[in-house]
């Protein structure tokens, strides 16, 4: 198979609007095109209640939704679950603990499953916990709202893969993690930094662009011009010395060349009006149009 | 000048209190608790800990409204003094009762004579020409109406403070804020930090981080837009110093003190 993503990923920095205008639950259920939609809640402690919460919005913008409820490494080997997939274009992480997706689902047959979707031009789509799970290597835990020091507990551990060379961090201006986001990117400045917002998020297509959509802004944080930091100091609790981060500022219509790392400006009304005109049917009407030509 | 993030040690190693006492030395050192709703409660706290710290004489500039500026006995406490500290609390009261009096010239004159000013909090954040404090919009959601930006003191020219940064989350205005005007340097200083600012170079003291956002090199920004949008704004350059590090305002270029290896 190859390597090269043909897929979508949908990814928000946690608590999207349920119940007002909901354009970025709008851009999830445009993408799911013509299949159904796994919502999984294996990052939850308590999944009570959430994967109704969900499919009764997706069901109102007509999507088919599938319960990929996964509590264990070995519920994620059952048949059965795997069998839940089948059929499947599109799959959606809730909001918890990233460590419990990767833990239980790395390299069973629901995560091949997954890829199997995503290389073939599907979606993977999650919100907070599910944010960061797509990531190469995911921001798990670290302190906020204080000075970045280099000994304190900043955890990382292997993500999905799904999203190259980028580190998220999501509830991201709410919670205060700008300090742990610059203290990730310092490790490897080849990972591009990105705080998301809540109830904001982005598209990412095919690696190589990214959009925003939704109320908040995505803070992107570019260090290949670093030219000095103090992260491999052996002196314990040193606080950040880093400089020469670029960094940008992204809302609603902006987008982001991945490969040249470059900001593109858009209009966020054309995406508002887009999502409201019901135009998560548009993927269809394009290709007919397409065809026609 | 000696500008603090706020909530600066005042337990132990008093490290950034001991900058400014260091230099108030064998002189007399005003607490000016202007911008506090508890002035007396301030003022002791602070004066303990300068005596404690060495400095000779300290004394109590308490100014409830506009017209004691103008006080004789006033403007004679500051005349004399080789230092003047401003404590924390809202920094539009300082600029308020003290912008444009006499007092204020007495304050400058010092300055200019080689006196430090130094300033904790709201305090740190008045001494700019232009200072940042709260708006009416959602500071937690990079929100573009989060804060308002007045004038300031005027100490530091071209460069715009917040303070308190990482703990209060307040990337956002202070990024919103350079944006409005990219001459302006912005410098976010966390709690117990501080900046200690001589002939246009400041180095960093304290435990905390200091962020330095320049917006030379921004290549655009939706700052004059007039909707409710979301802060939007590309190439921001972003500096974070620690202790070790100095920067210089001129060339707008951070350094290191020393090896960072010991």
């Amino acid at each position: 198979m190859s390597a090269d993503p043909k897929g979508t990923v949908i990814i928000i920095g946690g608590h999207e609007d349920r119940e007002g205008e909901m354009l970025i639950l709008r851009k999830v259920a445009a993408h799911v095109k013509d299949g159904r939609l796994v919502i999984t809640t294996v990052a939850s402690h308590k999944p009570d209640g959430m994967y109704e919460i969900y499919a009764k919005i997706f069901h109102d913008f007509g999507v088919k939704t599938v319960d990929l409820e996964i509590n264990s490494r070995a519920e994620a080997m059952e048949p059965g679950n795997v069998d839940k997939l089948n059929g499947c274009s599109a799959v959606f992480f809730t909001g918890g603990d990233q460590l419990k997706i990767t833990s239980q689902i790395g390299d069973t047959p629901i995560f091949s499953r997954l890829r199997e979707i995503f290389f073939t031009g599907g979606l993977v789509a999650g919100t907070s916990a599910g944010a960061s799970v797509v990531c190469e290597t995911m921001l798990v835990s670290g302190p906020s709202e204080e000075s970045h020091r280099s000994s304190e507990g900043l955890k990382m551990a292997p993500g999905l893969g799904l999203f190259k060379d980028a580190i998220v961090d999501q509830h991201f201006s709410e919670r205060g993690r700008f300090g742990r986001l610059v203290g990730a990117v310092a490790h490897n400045p080849r990972n591009l930094g990105v705080g998301l917002d809540e109830d904001t998020a982005i598209v990412i297509q095919k690696d190589k662009s990214l959009y925003v959509v939704g109320s908040g802004a995505v803070y992107l944080l570019d260090a290949r011009f670093v030219k000095q930091s103090n992260i491999d100091d052996e002196e314990d609790n040193k606080t950040l010395s880093i400089f020469n981060i670029t960094t940008h500022v992204l809302a609603q219509g902006d987008s982001f060349q991945l490969s040249e790392r470059k900001p593109v400006a858009g209009s966020p009304e054309k995406i508002r009006k887009g999502l409201l005109n019901g135009s998560h049917r548009n993927g269809t009407k394009r290709r007919a149009k397409h065809r026609a030509a | 000048l000696v500008l603090i993030g706020g909530n600066e040690d005042k337990q132990s190693g008093k490290l950034l209190l001991r900058e400014v006492a260091e230099r108030a030395a064998g002189g007399k050192l005003v607490v000016a608790t202007i911008a506090s709703e508890i002035p007396l409660e301030n003022w002791e706290l602070y004066r303990d800990i300068f005596l404690e710290l060495g400095v000779q004489e300290v004394r109590h500039l308490n100014i409830t409204g506009r017209e004691c500026t103008f006080s004789p006995s006033h403007i004679e406490l500051i005349r004399g003094a080789n230092a003047v500290f401003f404590t924390g609390g809202d920094q539009s009261a300082i600029t308020s009762k003290i912008g444009g009096t006499p007092l204020f010239l007495e304050v400058e004159k010092l300055y200019e004579a080689g006196g430090v000013v130094a300033g904790t909090s709201a305090g740190a954040a008045a001494m700019s020409a232009v200072m940042i404090t709260a708006g009416t919009g959602d500071e937690e959601h990079s929100h573009k109406d989060a804060f308002v930006t007045l004038p300031g003191l005027g100490f530091l020219p071209d460069v715009m403070i917040d303070q308190h940064f990482a703990q209060r989350k307040r990337i956002m205005r202070l990024l919103g804020a350079v944006a409005q005007n990219p001459r302006f340097l912005g410098i976010g200083i966390d709690e117990d930090t501080g900046i200690v600012v001589k002939d246009n170079c400041f180095h960093v003291a304290g435990s905390g981080s200091v962020y330095i956002f320049d917006a030379g090199e921004m290549t655009a920004s939706n700052t004059a837009d007039s909707s409710d949008a979301p802060l939007s704004l590309y190439n921001m350059k972003l500096h974070v110093l620690n202790c070790r590090d100095q920067f210089s305002l001129i060339t707008r270029r951070p350094l290191t003190l020393q090896p960072s290896r010991a």
